[in-house]
């Protein structure tokens, strides 16, 4: 029993991370306030929870649901392209809200409020992973693969011009930078990979609902970002497994249930203020943003 | 090699270029000056296509660049600086030089998978040629002003350019870093290169510019030699204020 509840901490902690991870290639190193990144997240899940429900093969799924999220990143991005600063992170916020309602509200396609149900467990070229264990091991290899990719992006000179981008777009416009693309290219990164985080979730949680990809969830993964420090990929997986981590530690402690998820709560709050009082950069960060 | 023709432009009610009409000539140094306000940063952004003006063309080597994206302006080689320094401060000195050695860094997949080795050398010497004693590692944040400014022209003129446009490239350095820029910017006269320069030296003006345009609401009030330009009384007044 106890380690089944550990391997559930675990399989939600390694999503986080890689939503984490993924929303700090906008945030931190590309210096877009995207407040909408959850909707990658549910795009993903559902892209992936229909397409397998229609028979299409699971890693075909996975990729896919990768895809279409990026496309709406490119999407959101060319929206928004000549927004700058607060504007930029309301809209993006708007974006949010726009597909939680589509969600919510085209049942033919998503069941709307009651959800999708039954989402399979995913089957890798004979490879079933049917308990929590197997899955734990799945979702660390994508994860790992995951950070690997990003970490080779933001190494590299194009890595360089995104955070060019971030510290000065102008400037980077003065080198002869095509900023627009790089903001688009920027968002889409970020997207595809919060997409896949949608797709692990779904086939793990085996069922799917709007309420899970409400606006308001957005608040964690930025915790976990800023608590982490932006343009730390370090930071941002040792941070989700502090915040997700901690407050589960609650269960050992002889507390009635009924206070534990407010508790929860407030350690939430009193590890952000604590880190924005004491370490504003986070754990690990280096930058500040303006 | 550059026509500014008839640009104007206004900020709300404010009319800060009322029309400006001049051509810049190929290997020579041209001089903007005029009094606070006259227009001159204006002009320069307008020319680099981070402003739109509300009427006029600008035109570069024949072509008409006035709608042209910034980035695009900056690619067919006009190289500038700002008047306030534009660097990024949470990179490194080498990752500046390494921008403006080419465009290669904007293809996302071929920057993946090859690891260009870092050629030291190359940059070092840059370093060296402008005076700048920090290591290529140093972080933007830990730079003085005056090594600010001067990376930022080391970066303009190392960026393959047609112009250069120097925005007060002395402002607010020390004596020894201005006597260096200005030395630098000799030779580059020396060397043919075509620049426009804004500058509240006259003294420096007078040596180094080959032809001096005073601007004054963004108007042009008087042009041409530096004796000239500089002994007229339009000129005079416009500097001493009403
Ligand atoms: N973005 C802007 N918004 C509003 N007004 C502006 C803007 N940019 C410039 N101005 C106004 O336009 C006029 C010209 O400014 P500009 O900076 O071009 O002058 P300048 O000749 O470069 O002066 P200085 O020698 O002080 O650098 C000024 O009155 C300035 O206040
Ligand atoms: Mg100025």
């Amino acid at each position: 029993m106890l380690s089944a509840f550990f391997i559930h901490i675990a399989v939600i902690i390694v999503i986080y991370a890689i939503l984490a991870v993924s929303l700090n290639v906008a945030v931190g190193y590309t210096g877009l306030l995207n407040l909408g990144h959850i909707a990658f997240f549910g795009i993903g899940a559902y892209t992936s929870a229909l397409l397998t429900k229609n028979d299409v093969p699971y890693i075909m799924a996975l990729l896919a649901s990768g895809i279409f999220a990026s496309v709406f990143g490119w999407l959101l991005a060319k929206i928004t392209s000549r927004l700058k600063g607060d504007y930029l992170s309301l809209a993006t916020l708007g974006f949010g809200f726009v597909v939680y309602a589509v969600m919510l509200n085209w049942s033919k396609l998503t069941r709307g409020p009651l959800g999708i149900a039954g989402i399979e467990k995913p089957n890798i070229f004979g490879w079933y992973l049917k308990g929590s264990g197997s899955y734990l091991i799945f979702a660390s290899i994508i994860a790992a693969i995951i950070i690997f990719i990003i970490y080779k992006i933001v190494k590299s000179r194009y890595g360089r011009l995104l955070e060019a981008v971030r510290d000065d777009a102008i400037g980077a416009q003065a080198l002869g930078k095509n900023i627009y693309k790089l903001k688009i290219q920027g968002l889409m990164i970020s997207a595809f990979f919060a997409g896949i985080a949608g797709s692990l979730y779904a086939h793990y949680i085996s069922y799917i609902d709007p309420s899970t990809f409400f606006i308001s969830d957005i608040i964690v993964i930025f915790t976990i970002v800023i608590v982490g420090g932006l343009a730390s990929l370090r930071g941002s997986v040792i941070s989700a497994i502090i915040i997700l981590g901690l407050p589960e530690m609650l269960r050992f402690v002889d507390l009635p249930s009924s206070m534990i998820g407010p508790m929860r709560q407030m350690m939430f709050a009193v590890i952000l203020i604590l880190i924005l009082m004491f370490k504003p950069r986070g754990l690990f960060g280096k930058i500040d943003l303006e | 090699m550059l026509e500014i023709k008839n640009i104007k432009k206004s900020f709300g009610g404010v009319k800060a270029i009322k029309g400006s009409d001049f051509i810049i000539e190929k290997n020579k140094v041209t001089a903007l000056i005029g009094p606070n306000g006259a227009g001159k940063t204006t002009l320069f952004d307008i020319i680099a296509g981070l402003t739109r003006p509300d009427e006029g063309h600008i035109i570069f080597e024949e072509k008409d660049i006035t709608k042209k994206e910034p980035h695009k302006i900056a690619n067919l080689g006009i190289s500038r600086t700002f008047q306030q320094v534009r660097l990024f401060k949470n990179l490194t000195i080498l990752d500046h030089l390494q921008m403006v050695e080419d465009n290669k860094d904007m293809g996302l997949l071929k920057n993946i998978f090859t690891n260009k080795k870092r050629s030291d050398k190359k940059y070092e010497q840059v370093l060296e040629n402008f005076g700048i004693k920090r290591t290529l590692d140093t972080y933007i944040s830990d730079l003085s002003y005056g090594q600010r400014k001067l990376l930022q022209i080391a970066m303009t003129l190392e960026k393959s350019h047609k112009l250069l446009m120097l925005d007060e490239p002395v402002a607010g350095v020390n004596k020894v870093i201005q006597s260096d820029i200005e030395n630098l910017l000799l030779k580059l006269k020396e060397e043919n290169e075509t620049i426009l320069l804004i500058d509240h030296d006259m003294e420096f003006v007078r040596k180094l510019a080959d032809h001096v345009i005073a601007l004054d609401a963004g108007v042009v009030i008087c042009e041409g030699t530096p004796d000239k330009v500089l002994k007229n009384k339009k000129v005079l007044e416009a500097y001493l204020g009403e």
